[in-house]
């Protein structure tokens, strides 16, 4: 439709993780789509799916997790078909910023083995000698602005703080992503003053490279700032997405609008209502609208029917039975 | 009389590599029914403060009172029942500060059995439900092990358990770090609801600002062992002075802009929180302070007391001391 | 008491059962899942079954004691005699299940002191680590430990009159502490969990500490351990008695039978053969029952 080239398409995703006695269905038809130099983020809480979401698209799900329908697409080639493009785009296209840096660095080995490890893989056909992946790691540790790259190349991730540790993290997700970079709640773990530090390196890299970029995570202020198009997820689906600036300035869907209330404000001291309930137990999750249990809009129709995307006004896409007219376009991602 | 005194308590920890200054001489009084927000990063000692007067550590010097009784060299288990009673704690992460084999009822019975003997089974039961009532958790929730919970449920089932003694004290622990924003708001709603009720006195250990919004009536910057600004809450927001604090508060990431009004000039945010086994000479926020003056480098600054509307507001800052002062300090 | 109160006690009393019926169901179930530790408890019961009833089962009961019948001696195995007779005439198999006897008591002694105790000593020595009962219960345990197991039975044997009890106390001294040791870092770890210190904070005492937060949340591995050692129990035994420092012939202990009837091999392989199936068959069960019990607590 557009000339802008679209990078990255989930269509209509669904996955389920298995487990001996149970299948948990956590995502239940998740569309979504990034273009070049485009930046979206992913809002949701724990639980919703994002971090599947994000393990699906890289194929590093665990193997309890099975992709049952629908397809993801980089530059319009499938990578849940196709390993070895997989392979290659994992290698040279994507990289994913994990979210606890301590768990995703292996205590046992140094930052300059984390590098090398990863670079090898990148510069597999390039015939590279040791000193030049060293070489390749110095720079990239210099661009995540790590002072003392020599000292932190020779140290263990234990003998790093928790800022220095997340950009190394960084550093290794830079190695491989050369066109998209996923983030998932990059800065959640860290110090506050630390976390915009961290933030404004991801933002200048980004810019810098022109990279696109998909954020995940359950932080308002930490998406607004960063990302134009924003997704809300609830219970393994897209709920609500567009732009993001109105989505603050006018979420539609309840979830949306009971979240952003309940959001701690500095200006006031008043404290929003939370929302009752718990999210959905994918072994048994809520027929229709998964979020109708706790919805105080719930109405018949909600509990049979799952809501479609629709399009209300440019640019903005709510999946909710309030809004479900006829006259209303309806649209969604990738038709 | 302070519920809570604190008089330049001093914990240091002696570790192979060293001495850890967790805590190096700080000073703070909580007054009945009101809420002390302790703020700081990892490594400011905020935590360590409030094990001290858990009674988890012992103090290394200085004093804690509690109702102007000495408690800060008195660890928890040579503590007398009634004290317990008085002090509680909910932890921050819900998920590990509940037994994990135990379900709803097994949890909360277990201390009121402690605290208020002489209760009849019934009795107690009746208590429990009414506390679960008070605080907002449906009595569904009383044979469910705390993994079948959600994030905010755990915590609730956290505060109730604190709660059944019938303390005069609470301390929190991040209570709401580990928990989504939905989850966040039941806490605090019940938070504030039962202090509002009861007069429970809070020392709110945290490093989210919008919960310091939400409940403190006093603000108190910590960093590296030492309290840097102290102040009550509207004027911590309107007027922050030392400039660690507006760096704090700069780096939250604000979702109207009614809200970046609010926060200070941008201080952008540098540096790292060294390790508190060798802070840095004079101010200890020297290193990352974009107006570090010469005499910063060399010896700690003074408190200073600040005029204001709402209270009392000091700062530790050579900038808010005159430049006579300065210099005479300078000798 | 008002009445109203009196049928909601009933109410959540009666909740409260119904709940544990569940998690037995559920334990049940997760163990019945895995065919192997089905296997393992089946053959595990028949054993007890036919040790409990050996005077009924045992074609030939007389023979477990001293018999001789040279007629029918050294009779390969047959329907008659289904692990063929041994040099005195006497059934190999009705010998091999009353055999079992002496096994499962082995067993049932042991695990039944060394389990209590040790637990009991590694709560302790875990939660007070850093102060004198540590330092006095886990050095006792290591004087013991220095000692290779075999050698410190078999010389405790020695020293006390060869018999069967005098072989069930050697084991226990020997085994106490591995259990403690255990019991021990699994306590000196979860002492630091937030949990126990909030219990502290609310004034639960120490005993109840240890019994009431502590143990509920080891039951895993020290049952887990408690069935995998039993099988150890059994080869120590046996081993004990091989070496003849037993049980004594003509008492039907598997070890010592095997050593005895060792003596024939290879010309009368099948007098050995049975009562060393029958120990193999025992350590069997008992390992896959381990497997079982591990997954009922995993799986939580």
């Amino acid at each position: 439709m557009s000339e802008i080239e679209t990078l990255l398409e989930v269509k209509d995703l669904y996955v389920n993780y298995k487990s001996y006695w149970y299948i948990y269905k956590v995502l239940n038809g998740v569309s979504l789509k990034i273009s070049k130099g485009e930046k979206i983020g992913i809002l949701g809480e724990s639980g919703a799916g994002k971090t599947t979401l994000l393990k699906s698209i890289l194929g590093i799900l665990p193997p309890q997790g099975r992709i049952v329908k629908g397809d993801i697409l980089y530059k319009g080639r499938s990578l849940i078909h196709d390993k070895k493009y997989l392979n290659e785009v994992r290698r040279s296209s994507i990289g994913m910023i994990f979210q606890d840096p301590l768990a995703s660095l292996n205590p046992v080995f140094t930052v300059k083995e984390h590098l090398l490890d990863v670079l090898k893989v990148v510069y597999k056909d390039y015939n590279y000698k040791e000193s030049d992946l060293i070489s390749i790691a110095t720079e990239l540790l210099k661009e995540v602005m790590l002072p003392d790259v020599e000292r932190v190349l020779n140290s263990y991730p234990f003998q790093l703080s928790g800022g220095m540790r997340q950009r190394v993290v960084i550093a290794m997700a830079l190695a491989s992503a050369k066109e998209l970079l996923l983030a998932d709640e990059p800065t959640t773990n860290l110090d506050v003053t630390i976390q915009d530090q961290i933030l404004r390196l991801i933002e200048r890299l980004v810019n810098e490279k022109n990279l696109s970029l998909i954020l995940v995570s359950h932080a308002l202020g930490l998406l607004f700032r960063m990302v134009n198009t924003l997704y809300v997820m609830y219970g393994g689906e897209i709920i609500e997405y567009g732009d993001a600036r109105k989505i603050l300035k006018e979420p539609l869907h309840p979830y949306t609008k009971m979240l952003l209330i309940s959001a701690p404000r500095l200006t006031s001291s008043k404290i929003g209502e939370g929302i009752k309930g718990n999210p959905p137990d994918y072994r048994n999750p809520p027929s229709g609208c998964r979020f109708h249990p706790r919805c105080p809009f719930a109405m018949d129709i909600c509990k049979k029917e799952k809501p479609k995307l629709i399009r209300i006004g440019s640019d903005h896409y709510v999946a909710c039975h309030l809004y479900s007219t006829s006259d209303l376009e309806k649209t969604g991602p990738g038709i | 009389m302070s519920i809570l005194k604190v008089e330049d308590l001093k914990k240091y920890f002696i570790v192979p590599q060293g001495v850890v200054r967790a805590v190096d001489g700080i000073d703070f009084s909580l007054e009945e029914g009101e809420t002390l927000a302790l703020v700081g990063e990892s490594g400011s000692g905020k935590t360590t403060t409030a094990h001290v007067v858990m009674g988890f550590y012992t103090a290394t010097s200085g004093s804690v009172k509690y109702r102007d009784i000495e408690i800060g060299y008195t660890p928890i288990e040579k503590r007398p029942l009634e004290l317990r009673k008085e002090i509680q704690i909910v932890f921050q992460d819900p998920a590990t500060s509940l037994n994990p084999k135990k379900n709803v009822k097994d949890i909360i019975d277990t201390t009121i059995k402690i605290h208020r003997k002489g209760l009849s089974s019934v009795e107690r039961l009746k208590f429990m439900l009414s506390l679960l009532e008070h605080i907002g958790l449906s009595e569904d929730l009383l044979f469910k092990k705390p993994h079948e919970l959600g994030g905010g449920e755990k915590q609730l089932v956290a505060l109730a358990r604190a709660l059944a003694p019938g303390p005069r004290l609470l301390i929190l622990d991040e209570p709401t770090s580990a928990l989504d924003i939905s989850a966040q708001a039941r806490v605090l709603n019940a938070l504030k609801k039962i202090q509002e009720e009861r007069k429970i006195s809070y020392l709110l250990i945290t490093h989210d600002l919008g919960v310091v919004r939400n409940l403190a009536t006093y603000v108190a910057i910590m960093y590296l062992g030492k309290i840097y600004e102290y102040a009550h809450v509207d004027e911590f927001f309107n007027r922050p002075l030392h400039p660690y604090t507006q760096m704090l508060l700069s780096s939250i990431p604000t979702l109207t802009e009614e809200e970046e009004k609010l926060l200070p000039q941008r201080i952008l945010s540098r540096g790292e929180i060294p390790s508190p086994m060798n802070p840095p000479s004079g101010c200890r926020f020297h290193p990352r302070c974009p107006f570090a003056m010469d005499i910063c480098k060399k010896k700690e600054p003074p408190t200073m007391i600040i005029k204001s509307e709402h209270g009392s507001h000091t700062v530790k800052c050579w900038l808010y001391v005159n430049a006579h002062e300065r210099n005479l300090n300078k000798a | 008491m008002k009445a109203e109160d009196f049928k909601m006690s009933e109410e959540i009393i009666r909740k409260e059962r119904e709940m544990r019926k569940e998690s037995i169901k559920r334990a049940w179930y997760r163990f019945s899942r895995s065919k192997l530790s089905m296997t393992g408890l089946i053959i595990l019961l028949a054993i007890i079954i036919s040790a409990l009833f050996a005077e009924y089962i045992a074609p030939y009961p007389s023979h477990a004691g001293l018999y001789i019948n040279f007629r029918d001696a050294y009779q390969p195995p047959s329907l008659k005699h289904l692990m063929g007779t041994d040099m005195y005439g006497r059934d190999v198999f009705s010998r091999v299940i009353f055999g079992y006897r002496y096994a499962l008591m082995m067993v049932g002694m042991v695990l039944s002191i060394v389990v209590p105790v040790g637990t009991v000593l590694g709560l302790l020595a875990g939660y007070y680590r850093g102060r004198w009962i540590e330092h006095l219960i886990m050095r006792l345990a290591d004087i013991f430990v220095s000692v290779p197991p075999l050698v410190l039975a078999l010389s405790i044997c020695s020293i006390l009159e060869p018999n069967v009890f005098n072989a069930m106390l050697a084991v226990t001294l020997m085994w106490w502490p591995w259990y403690t040791r255990m019991v021990y870092s699994l306590a000196s770890s979860l002492r630091n969990e937030p949990y126990v210190w909030a219990a502290k904070a609310l004034g639960v005492r120490d005993i109840n500490i240890m019994f009431r937060e502590l143990l509920p949340n080891m039951l895993g591995p020290i049952l887990t351990k408690a069935t995998l050692d039993a099988s150890w129990v059994v080869l120590i035994g046996a081993a004990i008695s091989f070496l003849g420092l037993g049980a004594q012939p003509p008492t039907p202990d598997l070890g010592t039978m095997i050593s005895e009837y060792s003596a024939y091999l290879p010309q009368y392989w099948w007098m050995s053969l049975g009562p060393a199936s029958a120990l193999a068959l025992l350590i069997l069960a008992f390992n896959f029952l381990g497997d079982g019990i591990r997954d009922v607590f995993a799986g939580e």
